[in-house]
């Protein structure tokens, strides 16, 4: 595939949210790799080496917070930027996803703008 | 290892071996070779022999006549015979000879043996069969002439005419060296050749041999050497075994110079011996061996009484391999019962399972049959004992035989038992048992049968079986008796009768004990019988005298009579003191309480009744008056039978016939008990009256003096003699003379006890006072004779009562005045004494109470409890002090007592009685009960308040429980709630976007609904969440820097709008304010809710003032309106989440009632106040103030948890 647009994996189990996020950001130039679940979003992750991951943090089998830390374990996602969907803002919550390794997060609800901006601006363009 | 020591025990080599067996081998082969020629020429010779003799024979027979056979035949005719053989014939012959039946030579060739003996019987028995017979012999065995010629003889019969029988034997005699020599000849060189052959065969074989034995040879060395190995193993071990044997030797010597048996048995059914030391002989007679060498032996030697169970536990011990001991009997070879003790120990190998049994028998004959001696004995001394009280008694002489024999019977064994009476020159069988009971009547003559050899010689007789007895009775035949013992019965020396018993069954004997016990028992017989004959004989004698003495007797009677009804005992003892009384008058069991018969019967009973202190006296005096016949007269006591002392009086004197011989002693013994006791009490009372320290004394009917006393000399001075026959009124005042005689009067006409305190004269003129008891004095017949006075010296008693008298005045008026209490009682609690103060007290009159138990007023519940404490005091005697007691006043109420009191001690220290004094407490007892009942009141109120208050914990902490599962429902609805949310606003603004396409102006009016409404929602789950997390302690704030005019100002740029969609002024007031520490997303918050607060509650046209100020140390904050105002009694629920005001809910306003809920948190975490000031109508001002810190304080950015 000689697709140069940039590849942005997002993993929600809400599938209204899922093609929320996906149509912004498809909508905002991105192609996007949609995962219902932790485990498909890490396969995913695996198989296609994303330029970006959103990844929302309460999901089945495996949470958002898990998901991070096995892509930033080893391989070329180590160095991906990724945003992390939650629901909880309370400070310790936003830590633990920074230990993880994630990059930024947006609390929900959120503007499907204001999380296209963030990805812009997490992948540096 | 080197075959050391071998050479010299080394055995020949093989190889010689060899060479030695066969030479062996060869001289064998000669020997035989030898041995068969010879046999042949034998052979040869005695064929040789018959073929000639039987020649000759048949040459002779026909000249032969029986005649020749008769006997020795005559020298005519010997020559006949000699020419009638043929000379060449029997030239070949050594010696020819006719021989006839009897073996008697009668012809032969050699005229010297003639009329002699054949030599071998043998052969010549064989041919008078009909059998020829050969034998090799020496020519000289039946004499003759010949030089000793070894010789073959043949013999062969002679029948002569038709005879069957041979009538003769012809014999003959070959040499046999001839004979002999031709056979060598023939045989000679037939074994030459055997023999080389053999040494040939023999060379041939010999390399071969001698490889062989080579090898057998280095092999034999092998083995010498191995030999030599196990040999010295063999010394080895023989060694130890000689050293096991050298031990077991000496234990074996130990064991059996033991004086006791020891052994060793398998664990069989038979308890077979292993081992058995040699002692046992000199126990049971068998020998060791015989022991060991029947399997069962022990089950044998075992008394048959006693095999099952000595069995059974050697059985038990085998199983249990427990040692024990015990006893048995076995029966020896001398048939003997040896008593055994027997220690059994069960021997176990290294697995712990019985091997067998070892142990020790010892003989304990003598002590078990001592044991059963003495048991033996005891039995019979019981037997004997009751035989003889039972005999004591008996009189009647069948009954006692039958008891004598019964008794016997039964200590030996059997109920045959007979008893001989001798009845003039015969015996009698007066009684029997058992099969002797049909025997009454039978009668033997002395010196007959058992009983009568019994009579004979006096001495016990024992029959081992009577059936076999040559001196047996017939007429006792076919009796069932078999052992029979007799034993004689004696009066003094003489036999009177036989005691015998029999056992019915064969094979019992009598020992020497069953004869001494049955002789015991004859003895007890015979004396028994002696005084049944005595008796028997005295009640004839008396019936003689009674026909004879008739007139006698009948004085007799009136005198016995006169005797019997004296009050006194009259007795007739003999001279002889070793017998009872002759006769004893009746009186004396009424004396002594013994009846007649015992003094008669027994003369012990003297020495027993007789009072122990005067026995001694008693028996001189009779030994006194037997040898001096002085009529004696004493006093003693006896002891009666009941056991009471009685005083008698015995006269005796010795009677005597005319020439002076004692013939007995009488006497009579009279009961002087009374005589002695009043004496006594006499001489008793005399000495009382004499040592009383009282006046004692006594006037007769006319009024004088008739004794005196040492105790009236003492009190009055005068003495006796100086008063005595003097008139009473010698010590009598004047005065008091006339009031005396009337006393004196009184006693003596009215017989009348009086008492009197009086005033007397002394001798020395002195007064004395007197307390006089007068009494009369009666004779025996009750009349009065006299009068009696005792005085008691009671001056000094006057003078104490007086002193007493004069102090208890003094205390009386004391006591009578006080106001407690005084009271006294006895120790049965009987009231004896109360002052006037007890009816103040109690309302009862002090009469009221003396002589009844004060307990009777004490209110009743209490009186079971003031005794047992009273009681406690008896014991101690220390009284009580202090004691509050609970009374019942005559007007019914209760009244409290404090009681004080001490016993009063009798002489002993013993209490009888009480005194003490009382004390009305009552007031104080209601005071310290009313106290203590407030004080009750008080505790319970205090515990009911700390109940409750315990209560409300426990509910304050379930609610507190309930708060927070709320506040956790809480924070997950608001975060279940977010993500609907989040969709709702998302595709909202997509459509807003127009990235759904353009949308029209409805569209979009009503896309504006969806998302206000949507982000109203997400305003109250924030809000809730906030809540929950401010609940849950978890709120964080992110401190920084805060300018709060800034934030109030944003604020309030923000809600501008909302104020003028309803035309509200909106104004912002700002002093210079310092900076805060805060968390501007926070307060940022509380200002929007206070700001949108205020617009919503004011209506259209009023106005919001929003000031910031700094005062003091702290910033203010302050939100005005002009609405409509909070109601007073709603503001306190103001800050209380959900809580809404009655106007907000009335008018429809909306809102969720946690803003100002949020607010207050807010403001509480920033460590500032809010409050709220509120005037229905008029308004509301909601004021906020917060600290104010240095700058230097505040931090850059910190977290803070509240």
């Amino acid at each position: 595939m000689n697709d140069l647009r940039p590849l942005v994996l997002v993993a929600d189990d809400d599938p209204d949210i899922l093609a929320l996020v996906r149509f912004r950001l498809e909508r905002d130039g991105y192609e996007v790799l949609s995962a219902p679940d932790g485990e498909t979003a890490l396969d995913l992750a695996m198989a296609r080496t994303p330029d970006l991951a959103v990844l929302d943090v309460m999901m089945p089998r495996l949470d958002g917070y898990e998901v991070t830390r096995k892509l930033r374990e080893h391989g070329p996602t180590t160095t991906i930027p990724i945003i992390l969907l939650t629901a909880r803002v309370q400070e310790p919550d936003l830590e633990r996803g920074f230990e993880a390794g994630a990059d930024d997060y947006v609390t929900k609800p959120f503007s499907p703008q204001a999380l296209g901006e963030r990805v812009q601006a997490a992948l540096g363009l | 290892m080197t075959p050391s020591a071998s050479t010299s025990g080394r055995p020949p080599r093989l190889v010689l071996r060899f060479a030695v067996y066969s030479a062996i081998a060869l001289a064998l082969a000669w020997v035989v070779i030898f041995w068969v020629v010879r046999r042949e020429a034998e052979e040869r010779a005695q064929h040789q022999v018959e073929v000639r003799t039987s020649e000759v024979a048949e040459r002779v027979d026909p000249s032969l006549t029986p005649q020749d056979f008769a006997g020795p035949v005559t020298t005519e005719r010997r020559q006949e015979l000699d020419a009638a053989f043929d000379p060449e014939l029997v030239g070949t012959l050594l010696r020819f000879k006719l021989v006839n039946a009897d073996g008697v030579v009668t012809y032969s060739t050699d005229p010297e043996i003639i009329g002699g003996r054949s030599d071998s019987r043998e052969s010549l028995e064989k041919a008078l069969a009909g059998e020829s017979d050969q034998h090799v012999t020496t020519l000289n065995a039946e004499g003759g002439n010949r030089e000793n010629v070894k010789a073959v003889e043949s013999y062969i019969p002679v029948y002569l005419g038709e005879s069957e029988e041979p009538t003769g034997v012809f014999e003959a005699y070959v040499a046999y060296e001839p004979v002999a020599a031709e056979v060598r000849e023939t045989v000679t060189p037939i074994a030459i050749a055997m023999a080389l052959a053999l040494v040939l065969l023999y060379a041939a074989l010999f390399p071969i041999l001698r490889q062989v034995t080579r090898a057998l040879d280095n092999r034999h060395r092998r083995l010498e050497e191995h030999a030599a190995a196990l040999s010295q193993a063999l010394d080895e071990r023989r060694r130890a075994e000689v050293r096991l044997t050298q031990a077991e030797r000496n234990y074996r010597s130990l064991v059996e110079q033991l004086p006791l048996v020891m052994y060793i048995t398998h664990l069989d059914e038979t308890s077979s011996f292993i081992y058995m030391s040699p002692q046992i002989e000199e126990l049971t007679g068998y020998t060791a061996l015989e022991c060991m060498s029947d399997p069962a032996f022990l089950v044998k030697m075992l008394h048959p009484d006693d095999r099952e169970r000595t069995l059974e536990e050697r059985r038990r011990a085998a199983g249990t391999g427990e040692s024990y001991a015990t006893k048995y009997r076995i029966i020896g070879k001398d048939k003997r019962e040896v008593w055994i003790h027997d220690e059994v120990t069960i021997a176990k190998d290294e697995s712990g399972r019985p091997i067998h049994a070892q142990g020790f028998m010892v003989d304990v004959t003598p002590q078990v049959t001592t044991r059963h001696e003495i048991e033996r004995s005891n039995a019979e001394l019981t037997a004997l004992h009751e035989t003889a009280l039972a005999l004591i008694d008996e009189l009647d002489a069948e009954k006692l035989l039958g008891r004598i024999a019964g008794q016997a019977g039964e200590l030996v064994g059997t109920p045959d038992t007979y008893v001989y009476l001798r009845d003039g020159d015969e015996l009698r069988v007066a009684f029997g048992t058992g099969v002797f009971a049909g025997n009454v009547g039978h009668r033997l003559k002395k010196g007959e049968g058992l009983g009568g050899r019994v009579w004979e010689t006096g001495e016990p007789l024992t029959v081992e079986d009577y059936q076999e007895w040559e001196g047996r009775k017939t007429v006792y035949d076919g009796m069932a008796i078999h052992g029979v013992a007799g034993v004689p019965l004696r009066s003094r020396t003489e036999v009177v009768g036989v005691l015998g018993i029999a056992y019915g069954e064969p094979g019992r004997g009598f020992d020497s004990a069953d004869i001494a016990l049955l002789s015991r028992f004859a003895h007890l017989a015979s004396l028994a019988l002696e005084s049944a004959r005595l008796y028997t004989s005295a009640k004839e004698e008396l019936a003689e005298r009674r026909r004879a003495e008739s007139a006698v007797r009948e004085a007799e009677l009136r005198y016995r009579t006169l005797v019997e009804h004296l009050p006194l005992v009259t007795y007739i003892s003999p001279v002889d003191k070793t017998v009872g009384n002759l006769y004893v008058s009746p009186q004396v069991e009424e004396l002594l309480g013994y009846p007649t018969e015992e003094w008669v019967k027994n003369p012990n009973l003297l020495s027993e009744a007789v009072h122990p202190d005067d026995l001694q006296r008693v028996l001189a005096d009779a030994e006194r008056l037997r040898e001096s016949g002085d009529p004696l007269r004493s006093e003693y006591r006896y002891i009666t039978a009941d056991g009471r002392t009685v005083w008698v009086l015995d006269e005796t004197i010795l009677v005597r016939d005319d020439e002076g011989t004692p013939l007995w002693v009488q006497g009579f013994i009279l009961d002087i008990t009374e005589r002695r006791a009043a004496e006594e009490t006499r001489a008793r009372l005399a000495a009382i009256i004499e040592s009383s320290t009282d006046a004692i004394m006594s006037g007769s009917l006319d009024l004088t003096y008739t004794s005196w006393n040492q105790g009236a000399e003492r009190m009055f001075g005068y003495t006796a003699e100086e008063v005595i026959g003097k008139p009473i009124t010698l010590l009598m005042p004047e005065d008091q003379q006339a009031e005396a005689l009337e006393i004196v009067d009184q006693v003596v006409h009215q017989d009348r006890v009086v008492q009197l305190e009086t005033v007397r004269h002394r001798e020395d003129g002195g007064e004395v006072h007197v307390a006089f008891t007068y009494s009369p004095i009666r004779d025996s017949s009750g009349k009065t004779v006299g009068i009696s006075a005792i005085g008691q010296d009671v001056t000094e008693r006057k003078r104490a009562e007086a002193a007493i008298r004069e102090s208890e005045a003094k205390f009386r008026a004391f006591v009578e005045t006080t106001e407690e209490w005084v009271w006294a009682s006895d120790a049965d609690n009987t009231h004896t004494y109360s002052n006037p103060a007890v009816e103040r007290i109690l309302g009862i009159k002090p009469e009221e109470l003396i002589g009844r138990n004060w307990l009777d007023f004490v209110v009743e519940e209490d009186r079971e409890q003031i005794v047992e404490a009273i009681a406690e005091r008896t014991d101690d005697t220390v009284g009580w002090s202090g004691l509050v007691m609970r009374w019942r006043h005559a007007d019914g109420s209760i009244r409290h007592l404090e009681s004080n009191a001490i016993p009063v001690l009798g002489p002993d220290g013993e209490v009888v009685g009480w005194q003490g004094t009382d004390r009305d407490v009552t007031h104080r007892i209601q005071a310290e009960r009313d106290r203590e009942r407030l004080l009750a009141v008080e505790q319970e109120a205090r515990a009911f308040a700390e109940a409750a208050q315990h209560d409300l914990a426990a509910q304050n902490e379930r609610l507190r429980e309930l708060d927070r599962l709320k506040d956790e429902f809480i924070a997950l609805v608001s975060h279940e709630l977010r993500t609907p949310l989040t969709s709702i606003r998302g595709y909202t603004e997509l459509l807003l976007d127009g990235e759904a396409g353009k949308l029209t102006g409805d569209q979009r009016q009503f896309l504006g609904v969806v998302e206000r409404n949507a982000h109203r929602l997400l305003h109250l789950v924030g809000d809730l969440l906030f809540l929950a997390q401010v609940e849950a302690g978890k709120l964080v704030l992110d401190i920084g820097a805060l300018d709060l005019g800034n934030v109030a100002s944003e604020s309030v740029e923000t809600a501008r709008p909302q104020a003028e969609a309803k035309n509200i002024t909106l104004t912002l007031a700002t002093g210079p304010v310092p900076l805060i520490a805060g968390d501007r997303a926070r307060i940022s918050q509380l200002l929007d809710n206070l700001v949108s607060n205020a617009i919503k509650f004011t209506p259209e046209g009023g106005r919001v003032d929003v000031r910031v100020r700094a005062l003091k140390q702290r910033a203010v904050l302050e939100v005005r309106d002009s609405g409509m105002g909070i109601p007073a009694g709603e503001q306190e629920f103001l800050f209380q989440r959900f809580f809404r005001t009655s106007t907000a809910t009335e008018q429809a306003i909306q809102g969720t009632g946690l803003g100002l809920a949020i607010s207050k948190a807010i403001v509480e975490a920033h460590a500032g106040r809010i409050s709220v000031t509120s005037e229905e109508g008029e308004g509301t001002t909601f004021q906020v103030t917060l600290p104010l810190h240095s700058p230097a304080e505040i931090p850059e950015t910190t977290k803070v948890a509240s």
